[in-house]
């Protein structure tokens, strides 16, 4: 059996949580949430690859890793009085597919195209993974705190 | 006092208010379904008895009817949208406010013309998160020093022409440029560094053009019901990873498959 904590997923760590924060910063998130964002993105990373450690397909690995990102996300909103996407977003980038969508275009011009098949159906199962999970936790929350939003009709 | 205010208002004037502030949101990537509810909130804050929004991403319909009987029915045409968490929070914020205890019209206005000057950082932050992105991410995908460096400069490059073409070209034809000047310059840098995996380079960058995460809030909004705006949505997404594949594959065409 493979070694759970290797040295090139401490370095995947580390990596994921400098992106989030350099994608964080892309997307004009605020100086104060930044440490809240970057922790959604390596919280993502570490269920992701927990996941496909132990045997899980890449959807179930995408799946789980988005929604957890989702419920933290949805904490930090109401803990820091901001909107959730503001972790959520940059939170969820460890989890996109680039690397995916380059092979599937890589073997699409070296015309292998069982692998470039391979690749984009990977990239599309993360793709569906992200948004299911991002749409199970934001329907749990509406169902659970739903009368608090709901718009008072007279 | 409150009572003179909310009755002096005119439908207008509230419902443009609510709109300027749904445009905010809408622009700074906030849901189509926050947009919608926030103008239906701002309006019924001020006394709207009826308010009826319709948005997707280009466009937000709204009428609203006073409970004196007079109504407004405007509309907003939205031609550039991107991600500003920063705006959509201060935007959110001003909505709360709104709600809570409805300010004076101008009031409210002077905020929200504020807030669309307010920025989280300087404009030329984007070149050292777009080039530490690209580098980071070139590591995570199993490259090692000398991929970060290149990853790194051609971030940097990336993020410069983010910051030139910004509101001037069309989204996804920069999308294209983008991907076709990472193409050249990570298939170059393979050349002139022969240790260089060209690859991981090059997946480090287009990190930085994935609708990953559009893909996600597009497949949110069309599980949520709104048809019309996950649709637009999904389809922008998918053009965007076309058009990184176009301006991939164009840029292998000029260097003769050098990878």
């Amino acid at each position: 059996m493979r070694d759970f904590l290797t040295a090139s997923f401490l370095l995947q760590l580390v990596t994921a949580c400098g992106g989030t924060l350099a994608f964080a910063v892309l997307f004009k998130v605020r100086a104060k949430h930044l440490p809240f964002a970057g922790a959604c993105g390596v919280l993502a990373y570490i269920l992701y690859y927990t996941v496909v450690f132990f045997g899980g397909s890449l959807f179930t690995a995408a799946f789980a890793s988005t929604a957890a990102a989702a419920v933290f996300s949805e904490c930090c909103a109401r803990l820091r009085r901001a909107p959730a996407p503001v972790f959520l977003v940059p939170g969820t980038i460890p989890i996109v597919p680039g690397s995916d969508l380059y092979y599937t275009m890589r073997y699409l011009l070296s015309g292998d195209l069982p692998d470039c098949t391979h690749h984009l159906v990977c990239a599309v199962l993360v793709g569906l993974g992200i948004g299911g999970g991002i749409v199970t936790v934001s329907l749990i929350f509406g169902l659970l705190l739903g009368h608090k939003h709901e718009i008072k009709h007279k | 006092m409150e009572k003179v205010e909310k009755a002096s208002a005119s439908a207008d004037a509230i419902l443009c208010l609510a709109l300027d502030i749904g445009e905010g949101m809408l622009k700074s990537g906030g849901e189509v379904s926050r947009v919608e509810s926030t103008i239906e909130r701002i309006c019924r804050a001020y006394g709207a008895v009826h308010v009826e929004v319709f948005s997707i991403i280009s466009v937000i319909n709204a009428t609203v009817h006073m409970a004196d009987g007079t109504q407004s029915a405007q509309m907003r045409r939205i031609r550039t949208t991107g991600t500003n968490m920063y705006r959509l929070e201060l935007f959110n914020e001003i909505s709360r406010e709104i709600c809570h205890q409805p300010p004076a019209i101008a009031e409210a206005d002077a905020r929200v013309r504020a807030a669309k000057q307010k920025l989280a950082y300087p404009a030329w932050a984007v070149l050292p998160a777009s080039a530490v992105a690209a580098s980071m991410f070139a590591v995570f995908f199993g490259g090692g020093a000398v991929e970060a460096l290149v990853a790194l400069l051609i971030g940097a490059l990336l993020g410069m022409i983010d910051l030139l073409a910004a509101d001037r070209i069309n989204e996804l034809a920069k999308t294209v440029v983008a991907a076709f000047v990472a193409g050249i310059l990570s298939a170059t840098s393979a050349l002139l560094i022969s240790s260089a995996d060209s690859g991981v380079i090059m997946i480090g960058t287009i990190m930085l053009l994935v609708p990953g995460v559009a893909f996600g809030t597009a497949l949110r909004d069309l599980l949520c019901g709104d048809l019309i705006a996950g649709g637009l949505k999904t389809v922008q997404a998918c053009l965007a990873a076309l058009m990184i594949a176009f301006g991939y594959l164009l840029a292998m065409a000029v260097m003769g498959g050098a990878v």
